[in-house]
C-alpha cells in the first residue's frame, strides 16, 4: 500500500475518531424540540414559559434510573444591564405525555437553585455544580424526573419570578438538558465479621453473608489473597434484597499455608464505581503442643497414672488419645496388628480433661487391668478442632 | 509484504490510541454534557404599582396599598383634606438594593368635594419617597402636582375624573431591602376634601430612564 493510502487511512481513523467523541452527543439530540414559548411579562411578576421535547427509547447514555437535570439560563440583551443573582426566582414541573402527545402519564415538580456552588445530591450520585449569576439548575431530588424508558414527549413548565427592579428590556432564556451520572459506588458490609474469629484450615468451609448496596449493581465477587499461593474466589450467590453470599471450602490438596490473609469483597456498578469492604482469613495448620506428665521414667505399682498436658492456642484441643504398649526385655515393642507375640496394647484410650489440674488425665488400675510386671510404652495424639493433629511418641522427644 | 504487515502495526497502534482516549473522556465524565438545548426569548416590561384599599403595615402603622404590577381588585377611595391630612400608599418591603433610573408616572382618578360655599379650584399633591421599616420617609425628590381640579358639592361616582398623567424623574436609588416605596397625598389649604379612586386606574407606571 502505498504513502498516500495509509495517509488516507490515518485520517479517516483520526476522524472517526473525532466523529465517535462528537458521536456520543449527537446521539443526545432531542427530537421536536419546540419553545421556549414565554409572553412579555412585568418586573416584579411571575410568569410561566414552557419548553416541550420527545424523548426517544434506548438512551444508551443514560443508564437505568439516571435522573434528568434542566440548567436554564437567562441573560440580558444589554451588556450594561447583566443578569444578577437574585433577579429570577425559578420553579417548575415536567408533564409527561405518551402517544403523540395526546395521553397525559404523570407529572413531576422540581426546584430550581441559582446558588454559586451548589452540590446536586441524588440518589444516583451527586455533583458539585458552580452556577453563574441567572444560571439554574432544576431537578427532582428524589431522581424520578425521568418517567421511563419509552418514547415520550414532554413539556416543561417555569414558573419564572422577576425582581421588580429588572431592568426593563429583552433578555434571553437557554435550556439545556442533562444526566447525572452515578458517582456513588456501591456500599459493601461483610455482615457478622466476628464469625472471623476463628480459624480455617485445609477443607474448612466457608461461608459469609455481604450486603451490597447500589441501585445500578453490576457485579460483584470474593476472594482470599494468598501471596505466592494465588487468589482463591468464592461462589456467590443472591440470597435477598441486598444480601448476598459467598461460600468455598477451602483446598486441600494444595493447602494454603498457615497465617493471615486478606479476604476481599468487591462490587461494581454500571458506571463503574468500585465497593469493597476487607476482613482477614485465619490459616491455622499447627497440631497441638504434648507434653507428658505421667508416667515418669520409672516403677509403678497398682495405679498407674497417666498424664499429658495438651495445648492449642489457636484452634484448642479437641481429644487426646494414648495407648499403653507392652515392652519385651529386648526393648521391643508390642506390634500394632496381629502378631505371634501375645502382648498388652491398649489401643488408643481417649483421655478427659481435668479442669482443676488444666491437664488431661487417666489412670490406669493395673490389677484390674491384668498388667503383668514390665515395661510399657505409651504414645499420645492430640487433635484441634480444625483436625490438626500430633502424635507423641517417647522415641522421638529423646 | 513487510511493508503491508508494518502498516497494518501502525494502523492498529493509532486506533488503540483513539480508542484509548475516547474511552478516557467517557469514564471520566461527571455531569454528563448537556444534550438537548433549546431557546427563546422575551422582553420585560417596567412595573406598575396600582393603588389599592388593601391595608398594609408598617412599624404598626396600616396604610392603603400600592400593589405591584397587578390590581387586587380592592376597590375604594382614599380620602384626605385640609392640607393637614395626608394619605399614604405603602408597597410591600422591595427586596431589592437598588432601583435604575426611571420616570416615574402618576395617573390619578379622583373627586374633589367643596365643603364650603365658596368655588373653590383644588390641586393634589403628590411625593413618590421611601419609607423604611421603621416607618421613616425619606425623600428621593420626586414631588408632583395635578393642579385645576374642580370641586363639586358631593362626590358621587359620575364626578371623578381621570387626571392626565404628570411625572418625575429620579436617578437611580440605593435601597435597603426592607424599604417601600411610599405615594403621599396632600392637598393646598382649602376646605376641599379629596377622594382618590381605588379601582385598578390609579396607578404609578415607571419607565427606564437611563
Amino acid at each position: 500500500m502505498d504513502k498516500k493510502t495509509l495517509t488516507t487511512i490515518i485520517a479517516s481513523i483520526f476522524v472517526i475518531g473525532i466523529m465517535a467523541a462528537g458521536f456520543t452527543s449527537a446521539d443526545r439530540i432531542i427530537d421536536n424540540a419546540t419553545g421556549i414559548y414565554i409572553e412579555n411579562f412585568v418586573a416584579g411578576s411571575t410568569v410561566q414559559a414552557n419548553f416541550s421535547y420527545d424523548y426517544l427509547r434506548d438512551r444508551p447514555e443514560n443508564p437505568d434510573n439516571s435522573p434528568l437535570i434542566l440548567r436554564i439560563n437567562i441573560t440580558s440583551s444589554d451588556s450594561a444591564y447583566p443578569v444578577w443573582r437574585g433577579d429570577f426566582d425559578i420553579n417548575g414541573f415536567i408533564k409527561r405525555y405518551i402517544l403523540f402527545g395526546l395521553i397525559p402519564i404523570g407529572e413531576k415538580h422540581f426546584n430550581c437553585s441559582e446558588q454559586d456552588s451548589q452540590t446536586i445530591v441524588h440518589p444516583l450520585g451527586n455533583e458539585l455544580v458552580s452556577a453563574e449569576n441567572g444560571t439554574f439548575y432544576c431537578y427532582n431530588p428524589e431522581g424520578d424526573l425521568d418517567f421511563g424508558d419509552f418514547n415520550a414527549q414532554d413539556i416543561v413548565y417555569l414558573n419564572i419570578t422577576s425582581h421588580p427592579a429588572l431592568w426593563p428590556g429583552q433578555y434571553n432564556l437557554e435550556a439545556k438538558l442533562f444526566y447525572l451520572s452515578d458517582t456513588y459506588p456501591p456500599t459493601v458490609n461483610i455482615l457478622n465479621k466476628s464469625y472471623f474469629d476463628q480459624y480455617f484450615s485445609d477443607g474448612s468451609h466457608v461461608s459469609f453473608e455481604v450486603e451490597i448496596i447500589d441501585v445500578n449493581l453490576h457485579d460483584y465477587n470474593a476472594k482470599i489473597i494468598v501471596p505466592s499461593y494465588g487468589n482463591i474466589s468464592f461462589a456467590k450467590e443472591h440470597v435477598s434484597g441486598d444480601i448476598y453470599r459467598f461460600f468455598q471450602t477451602l483446598p486441600t490438596t494444595d493447602p494454603i499455608p498457615e497465617g493471615e490473609y486478606l479476604i476481599n469483597v468487591y462490587s461494581i456498578d454500571t458506571a463503574g464505581n468500585v465497593g469493597e469492604d476487607n476482613t482477614t482469613l485465619r490459616i491455622d495448620r499447627t497440631p497441638p503442643e504434648i507434653e507428658l506428665i505421667e508416667p515418669k521414667d520409672k516403677v509403678y505399682s497398682g495405679i498407674l497414672p497417666i498424664e499429658f498436658n495438651v495445648t492449642d492456642e489457636k484452634s484448642r484441643v479437641k481429644n487426646v488419645t494414648y495407648r499403653l504398649k507392652e515392652m519385651d526385655e529386648n526393648n521391643n515393642v508390642c506390634p500394632t496388628g496381629k502378631s505371634s507375640w501375645e502382648c498388652y496394647d491398649s489401643g488408643d484410650i481417649p483421655l478427659d480433661y481435668n479442669f482443676t489440674t488444666e491437664t488431661f488425665k487417666d489412670e490406669i488400675n493395673t490389677i484390674e487391668v491384668g498388667l503383668e510386671s514390665g515395661r510399657y510404652w505409651i504414645q499420645a495424639e492430640a487433635c484441634d478442632n480444625l483436625g490438626n493433629c500430633r502424635k507423641f511418641d517417647p522415641a522421638n522427644e529423646k | 509484504m513487510n511493508r503491508r504487515k508494518n502498516m497494518k502495526k501502525k494502523t492498529i497502534a493509532i486506533v488503540s490510541i483513539l480508542l484509548g482516549i475516547l474511552l478516557i473522556g467517557i469514564v471520566s465524565a461527571g455531569l454528563i454534557d448537556y444534550f438537548g438545548r433549546i431557546t427563546g426569548e422575551v422582553t420585560v416590561e417596567d412595573p406598575v404599582f396600582y393603588l389599592s384599599k388593601t391595608s398594609t403595615s408598617v412599624n404598626d402603622l396600616d396604610y392603603y396599598s400600592l400593589n405591584l404590577n397587578q390590581f387586587d381588585e380592592n376597590v375604594g377611595d382614599g380620602e384626605f383634606t385640609n392640607g393637614l391630612e395626608s394619605e399614604w400608599f405603602i408597597t410591600e418591603e422591595l427586596g431589592i438594593e437598588d432601583f435604575y433610573p426611571a420616570k416615574y408616572t402618576f395617573y390619578v382618578k379622583a373627586c374633589a368635594e367643596n365643603n364650603t360655599e365658596t368655588d373653590l379650584i383644588g390641586q393634589i399633591d403628590m411625593t413618590l419617597k421611601i419609607i423604611d421599616s421603621n416607618g421613616n420617609p425619606r425623600d428621593i425628590n420626586c414631588p408632583t402636582s395635578i393642579t385645576d381640579v374642580p370641586t363639586v358639592n358631593s362626590c358621587s361616582s359620575s364626578d371623578y375624573q381621570e387626571y392626565l398623567p404628570v411625572f418625575c424623574s429620579i436617578e437611580s436609588l440605593n435601597l435597603n431591602p426592607t424599604d417601600r416605596f411610599l405615594l403621599s397625598f396632600t392637598n393646598g389649604a382649602h376646605q376641599i376634601t379629596y377622594y382618590i379612586k381605588m379601582d385598578g386606574y390609579s396607578r404609578i407606571e415607571t419607565t427606564y430612564n437611563g
